[in-house]
C-alpha cells in the first residue's frame, strides 16, 4: 500500500512537473497574433499575383507586336509569331488557373463549421 | 505580308531563268535563219545576268534587311562570224555562191537549255522547301 | 513567374536556331537564285557561329542567348569551280538547304512539345 501511495505520489509530482512546463509555453493569445513577423521570402502573396498579371500583360504585348509586323510586312519570321502567341496563351491559362484554386479554397474554408 | 522566307530572291530567279530560256528557244528556231529582220543572217542573242538586292523586310532600329536577287542585265547579240557554207542554189547566196549561216551551236543551245532548267527546278525546289518550313511553324503548339 | 518556366536553356535555343534556320535559308534561296550570275559568292552562316554560342551556353546567361543576332555572311572559302569566279555548286546548296529544313522542323517540334508539357502541367489536361 505505501509502494502503491508512494507510486501515486511519483506519478501525481511527474505529472506536475509537466504541467509547469506546458504553462511555460503560453498558448498564444489572439492579439499576439498579429505581432508575429510575417514569413521572410521577402514577397507577400499579393504581389506575386501582381507580378503574375504584369507578366501576362506584357507577353500579351509582345505576341501582338510580333503579329502586328508580320501583318505588316515588316519581316516574315512566322515561327516568332506562333511561339509568342503560344507563350502569352500559356501564362493567360496559368493566371486562370491559379485563380480558380484561389476561388476554390476559398470556398472550402467558407465551408468549414466554426 | 511575307509568309514564305526567302520568296523573293526565288521569284526573280525564276523569272530571269524564264526569260533565258525564252532566248534559248528563240535561237534553236532560228539556227538557219538566213535572213533575219535585218536582211543579215539571225544573229545569236546572249543573256547575262547579275545579282541585285532586294528589300525583305525592316529590323527594330530601322535598317532594312536585305537579300540577293538576279535580274536579268543584258540580251546581248553574239558578234561571232557564221559559217560559210558551198550552196549556190540557195536564194540567199552570195555571187560567189556561199550562204551564210547564222552563229547558233544546236549543241550548245541544248546544253545551255539544260542547265537553265536545272537551276529552274532548284528554284522550284526552294519554294517548296519554303512552304514546307512555314506549314511545320504554323504546327507550333497544335 | 511565367518567365522562370520558360527560361531553360533548351528551349531558348531552340527559339534562337529556328531564328538561324530561317535566316540560313533566305541565304542558301538566294544562292541558288544567283548561281549563274557571274563573279557571285555564296553567303551562308559565318563558320565560328557555332563556336559563339557555345560559349554564350556555358555561361550562365540565358537572356543573351536570345539577344544573339544570328549573323549571315559571304563565304570566300568555298571553291569555285566555274572560269567566271562562281562558286555556287547546285547539288551542295540543295543539300544544305534540304538539311536545314530537317532542323528547322525539328526545333518547331521541340518548341511545341515544350509548350505542350508547360500546358498540361498547368491545366492537368493532356
Amino acid at each position: 500500500m505505501i509502494e502503491a501511495n508512494s507510486n501515486i505520489a511519483a506519478q501525481q509530482a511527474f505529472s506536475q512537473s509537466m504541467l509547469s512546463q506546458l504553462k511555460g509555453k503560453d498558448a498564444l493569445q489572439p492579439q499576439e497574433l498579429q505581432g508575429l513577423p510575417s514569413s521572410d521570402s521577402g514577397e507577400s502573396f499579393g504581389n506575386m499575383i501582381g507580378n503574375l498579371v504584369k507578366e501576362v500583360d506584357d507577353k500579351g504585348k509582345v505576341a501582338s507586336a510580333e503579329t502586328n509586323k508580320l501583318l505588316l510586312g515588316e519581316t516574315d519570321n512566322i515561327h516568332q509569331s506562333m511561339i509568342a502567341m503560344q507563350e502569352s496563351g500559356l501564362a493567360f491559362t496559368m493566371l486562370v488557373e491559379v485563380r480558380n484554386k484561389l476561388v476554390q479554397s476559398y470556398q472550402e474554408l467558407m465551408r468549414m463549421p466554426v | 505580308m511575307n509568309i514564305l522566307p526567302g520568296l523573293e530572291s526565288t521569284s526573280s530567279a525564276l523569272a530571269a531563268e524564264k526569260v533565258r530560256l525564252d532566248i534559248i528557244g528563240q535561237n534553236i528556231a532560228n539556227a538557219h535563219t538566213t535572213r533575219g529582220l535585218d536582211g543579215k543572217p539571225y544573229a545569236r542573242q546572249m543573256v547575262s545576268f547579275e545579282s541585285k538586292l532586294m528589300e525583305v523586310g525592316v529590323k527594330e532600329d530601322g535598317s532594312k534587311i536585305m537579300t540577293i536577287g538576279v535580274q536579268v542585265k543584258s540580251i546581248e547579240s553574239d558578234k561571232t562570224i557564221g559559217a560559210l557554207v558551198y550552196n549556190p542554189t540557195h536564194p540567199d547566196a552570195d555571187e560567189k555562191g556561199y550562204v551564210r549561216l547564222p552563229n547558233v551551236n544546236l549543241t550548245h543551245e541544248m546544253v545551255d537549255m539544260i542547265a537553265a532548267s536545272r537551276s529552274y527546278e532548284a528554284n522550284l525546289q526552294v519554294v517548296r522547301t519554303a512552304k514546307q518550313m512555314a506549314q511545320q511553324a504554323l504546327r507550333i503548339g497544335k | 513567374m511565367i518567365d522562370q518556366i520558360l527560361e531553360r536553356e533548351n528551349y531558348v535555343l531552340a527559339k534562337k536556331l529556328l531564328d538561324v534556320s530561317h535566316a540560313r535559308h533566305q541565304a542558301l534561296a538566294g544562292n541558288l537564285a544567283n548561281a549563274e550570275t557571274p563573279g557571285y559568292k555564296r553567303s551562308d552562316i559565318k563558320a565560328d557561329f557555332a563556336l559563339e554560342l557555345q560559349k554564350l551556353a556555358s555561361g550562365n546567361d540565358i537572356a543573351s542567348i536570345s539577344k544573339f543576332e544570328a549573323p549571315v555572311g559571304v563565304d570566300l572559302n568555298s571553291p569555285s569551280v566555274r572560269p567566271d569566279g562562281n562558286n555556287v555548286q547546285l547539288d551542295s546548296e540543295l543539300l544544305k538547304m534540304n538539311q536545314n529544313s530537317m532542323q528547322f522542323e525539328f526545333l518547331a517540334q521541340y518548341a511545341s512539345n515544350s509548350l505542350n508539357r508547360i500546358k498540361t502541367a498547368i491545366t492537368g489536361q493532356v
